[in-house]
């Protein structure tokens, strides 16, 4: 893959296209912005795969990265946080109704919707860190709580999910 | 902080959320480097987070993947044409490459200034090329930042690695000679074990028996209090003898000490903790160890 040829762009794409664009659309929650973004992650992807180093960690995770806070990027370059803030209550509704229409193989519920099961304040934590790309400073201030309470609640909501992924 | 401070702290699941500042970034990232069970905890994390994404998967629409690829060409052109002016490949560090395409911007810019001749579309494209290759610019500069970044993430693992080395150096020299220790012909060991239910702690005693000497080496025992000192005790016949006070440093470190007084008899042996410089019997509630002498 490192060699820069078709087969590998083919690779690639074919094993990590769809996750990459399922987590782009969880953050941008539009079709034609998370086109955009996922091209722009490949584009990124391609470009610094050489300097890719195996030894800091899965590429999965490397890849997955790239993409996700090229996504958050878009979002906040669009401004289209303070939007969101106040779409807050709608926009899981609205996602998964979303998420149906252009799904043809999802036979599970994923993060979102499993993040959408947890307690109203651990499932507003791992939201704004993980799709919004909210530092933990800022979900303190955002949420009203102490950042204390913001890491204990971010170590329990991945604990839950822990266990309902079983990993 | 230790590995379970790390694991309980909150921090690595913010890491693999990636909602941490850059300073607590690096702190972890070299927590990961020390203990294995912290890299342990965010591999874990992090396939959790995997597994969801995968759960999450949406396939996009089936053009996008042609038009990816043309974009991946487009960038590559982009990419070498920019660099191949100076003669150079494309493997020059980005940092580099950067400082290149400033320069070359420059002068481009004062050659169209300086022709009025140019027709309209020719001039579009030199706009069309500068502004692409300012959007470069800053796309390089992101990469530039990213990779200083990284850099110091590496950095900051480098030297987590060589303190892990003279820490497992010094741990390995212990071991061994621990192993040479009980491995000598007339040492008994005896493994001490905590008397304090929930304050797992442990330290083995070994005693030649012969020549009335004796060490001990700690493996889990909380630092003593200032002005405080642990103090070794060996029961003869139901009375406790002082076998002398316990070196500070060395139940700091874990490591392993010779037991001061001579070791005559003792059917059980024991560590308490007490004033520095020890008391003339133990104080029943401090007693923290105790090890029987095998049958």
């Amino acid at each position: 893959m490192q060699s820069g040829s078709r087969e590998g762009f083919n690779y690639l794409y074919k094993n990590y296209s769809s996750v990459l664009y399922g987590v782009i659309f969880k953050v941008v929650l539009d079709e034609d912005t998370a086109q955009d973004v996922l091209q722009e992650g490949f584009v990124k992807i391609w470009n610094n795969i050489a300097q890719y180093d195996a030894t800091k960690g899965r590429i999965y995770t490397w890849i997955l990265n790239i993409c996700r806070n090229a996504a958050i990027d878009k979002l906040r370059s669009k401004g289209e946080i303070m939007k969101r803030k106040i779409q807050k209550g709608e926009h899981i509704v609205d996602n998964l109704a979303n998420t149906r229409k252009t799904e043809q193989q999802t036979d599970t519920i994923g993060l979102r919707a499993m993040v959408a099961g947890l307690k109203p304040e651990y499932e507003a934590i791992v939201d704004l860190a993980y799709y919004k790309g909210y530092t933990m400073d800022e979900i303190s201030k955002t949420l009203s709580v102490p950042l204390g309470t913001v890491k204990t609640r971010m170590r329990a909501a991945m604990q839950q999910l822990r266990q309902k992924f079983d990993v | 902080m230790n590995a379970q401070d790390y694991i309980s702290s909150g921090l690595l699941e913010a890491y693999v959320l990636g909602s941490l500042p850059f300073s607590e970034m690096e702190q972890v990232a070299g927590a990961m480097c020390r203990f294995p069970e912290v890299k342990q905890e965010i591999d874990s994390l992090e396939s959790m987070l995997l597994a969801a994404a995968e759960k999450d998967a949406v396939t996009p629409p089936r053009a996008l993947e042609e038009s990816i690829w043309a974009a991946i060409q487009n960038a590559l052109t982009i990419q070498q044409t920019n660099t191949s002016e100076k003669g150079s490949t494309m493997a020059i560090p980005l940092e580099e490459n950067f400082e290149r395409l400033a320069e070359k911007d420059a002068p481009k810019t004062i050659a169209l200034s300086g022709k009025t001749g140019i027709g309209n579309w020719a001039r579009a494209a030199v706009w069309v090329a500068l502004v692409g290759s300012l959007v470069g610019n800053y796309s390089l500069w992101n990469g530039r930042n990213n990779d200083k970044q990284e850099v110091a993430v590496l950095q900051q693992k480098m030297q987590g690695m060589s303190a892990d080395q003279t820490a497992l150096n010094d741990k390995i020299a212990r071991y061994t000679k621990e192993a040479e220790m009980a491995a000598q012909p007339g040492i008994q060991p005896i493994a001490m074990l905590s008397t304090q239910p929930g304050h797992p702690m442990a330290a083995t005693f070994y005693w030649n028996k012969a020549k009335h000497i004796a060490f001990v080496s700690v493996q889990k025992l909380p630092p003593a209090p200032e002005g405080m000192q642990y103090q070794l005790w060996a029961i003869v016949e139901g009375k406790p003898v002082s076998l002398g006070m316990m070196d500070n440093s060395v139940v700091a470190n874990g490591g392993m000490q010779r037991v001061p007084d001579a070791v005559m008899a003792g059917q059980i042996f024991c560590v308490s903790l007490e004033k520095e410089g020890g008391n003339p019997s133990p104080t029943a509630d401090k007693i923290y160890l105790m090890g029987k002498m095998p049958a």
